[in-house]
């Protein structure tokens, strides 16, 4: 791969994100989660410019579906402003630490590509054991979710009918995204795989709206970080403009596909791809640290 | 059936108005000049020269490149003219249309989500001036 022509360059990074928006929403996994850990496994170019790249794939990814999710009012801009609040300062706290580690440690390279690897696994495992609570029980309401109206409601078509819900534990799922909304800008990775299991099991938002409203989230959180890479120079057009041409067509591809059929297996081969990659950026990290 | 569906409250409506008009011109722009950049129509950093140095980390990929780290936005916003930086300024145009998404909320909310909404406006707008104040 690093004797490949600019053009064969252009066209495989065009070829590998066009693969990554298919599959992303058939697989129902994240095109940032696909597209960081397998980048910095097998190309070349730094984790530097993998982690930027990753972000505003993020961020133009959530800002084209979410105003179809908010105006078909599945996703919740209530749930934007205390969320996000947080997590913006969490996530332009991971994008410098992330990028000091990078650029002043010595091997700083080797650390954050081990820790992607170990985060990756963590992420798998998240995507085999979470469970997905359709509605849940909202139970006793916090009286910061009540003061902030933190309540919602849609019309579902699969049940004919107009669903209402309303949002607890806030404390702690500011706390949660205070974390997520670090990982994110430290590793570039879009945060739904995070995001919705804190909105869906811990607030108790009903699936399809936290997924929904983890979108519009996402927007705030991935474009603030995204401004700590431009900074540093961490964005190269030769990276992301292919990355993000071959995601959008990908990911207009892969939605009608998915509106068709989502088989199981393709989960289950994007698994066995993310474990791949996991050994690999494992594997990269340790060789780069332990190697003299 | 269409008359059961919640109408979207007026920051909801507001957010996504601007997200999908915005977040359109501003993927037009990297679009555009990005094709531009990717046929070598007048770059500032040819292509031979980032792929020599991609593998650097950041500040390192910039010292080989220009002389210096890249800290703020001159390492692009100094040079507009050319199709490399005009790429970027359409990635900072799409980085700032969440924030156009939440000013045009906080006229829409109630008091206390009208704060929040204006002390999130306010740190993205630090996040944004913090390298070069």
């Amino acid at each position: 791969l690093e004797t490949a022509s600019l053009f064969q360059w252009i066209v495989v990074l065009f070829l590998f994100t066009l693969t990554i928006g298919i599959i992303a929403p058939i697989s129902g996994v994240g095109g940032g989660v696909l597209f960081v850990p397998i980048a910095t496994a097998f190309f070349p170019f730094s984790v530097d410019f993998v982690r930027g790249t990753g972000l505003l794939m993020a961020l133009i990814s959530s800002i084209s579906s979410s105003p179809r999710l908010i105006r078909a009012g599945m996703a919740n801009v209530r749930f934007v402003s205390p969320v996000a609040t947080v997590s913006i300062i969490t996530s332009v706290l991971g994008s410098l630490l992330g990028l000091y580690i990078t650029n002043n440690l010595e091997r700083g390279e080797s650390y954050i590509t081990l820790t992607l690897g170990i985060l990756l696994l963590f992420i798998i495992l998240m995507m085999i054991l979470s469970r997905r609570v359709e509605f849940p029980e909202a139970g006793k309401v916090d009286p910061l979710s009540r003061i902030l109206g933190l309540r919602g409601e849609w019309y579902e078509p699969s049940m004919g009918r107009v669903v209402s819900y309303r949002a607890t534990n806030l404390p702690w799922g500011l706390l949660a995204f205070g974390g997520v909304g670090f990982l994110a800008g430290m590793f570039g990775v879009g945060a739904g795989w995070a995001s919705v299991p804190v909105l869906n099991l811990v607030m108790g938002v009903p699936i399809k709206a936290a997924a929904a409203t983890s979108m519009a989230i996402i927007t705030v959180n991935s474009a603030a970080a995204t401004w700590v890479y431009l900074a540093r120079g961490a964005l190269l057009p030769l990276v992301c403009v292919p990355s993000v041409i071959g995601i959008a067509v990908g990911a207009w591809i892969g939605a009608r596909i998915a509106e068709i059929s989502r088989p199981r297996a393709v989960r289950y081969v994007v698994m066995v791809i993310l474990v791949f990659a996991a050994a690999v950026d494992l594997t990269k990290g340790l060789q780069g640290l332990l190697v003299p | 059936m269409e008359d059961q569906h919640p109408a979207v409250d007026g920051r909801g409506e507001a957010y996504s108005r601007v997200l999908g008009t915005c977040g359109a011109f501003g993927i037009g722009l990297v679009v555009l000049f990005g094709l531009l950049y990717l046929v070598g129509v007048n770059p500032r950093y040819d292509a031979a020269t980032v792929t020599r140095y991609w593998d650097r980390p950041a500040g390192e990929y910039w010292i080989q490149v220009k002389g210096s780290e890249a800290v703020g936005y001159s390492w692009f916003a100094s040079d507009p003219g050319t199709t490399d930086s005009l790429t970027m300024f359409g990635i900072g145009f799409i980085s700032l249309v969440p924030l156009f998404g939440t000013i045009a909320m906080v006229f829409r909310a109630e008091p206390l989500h009208r704060f929040l909404l204006a002390l999130l406006a306010a740190e993205f707008i630090y996040a944004i001036l913090r390298p070069i104040i």
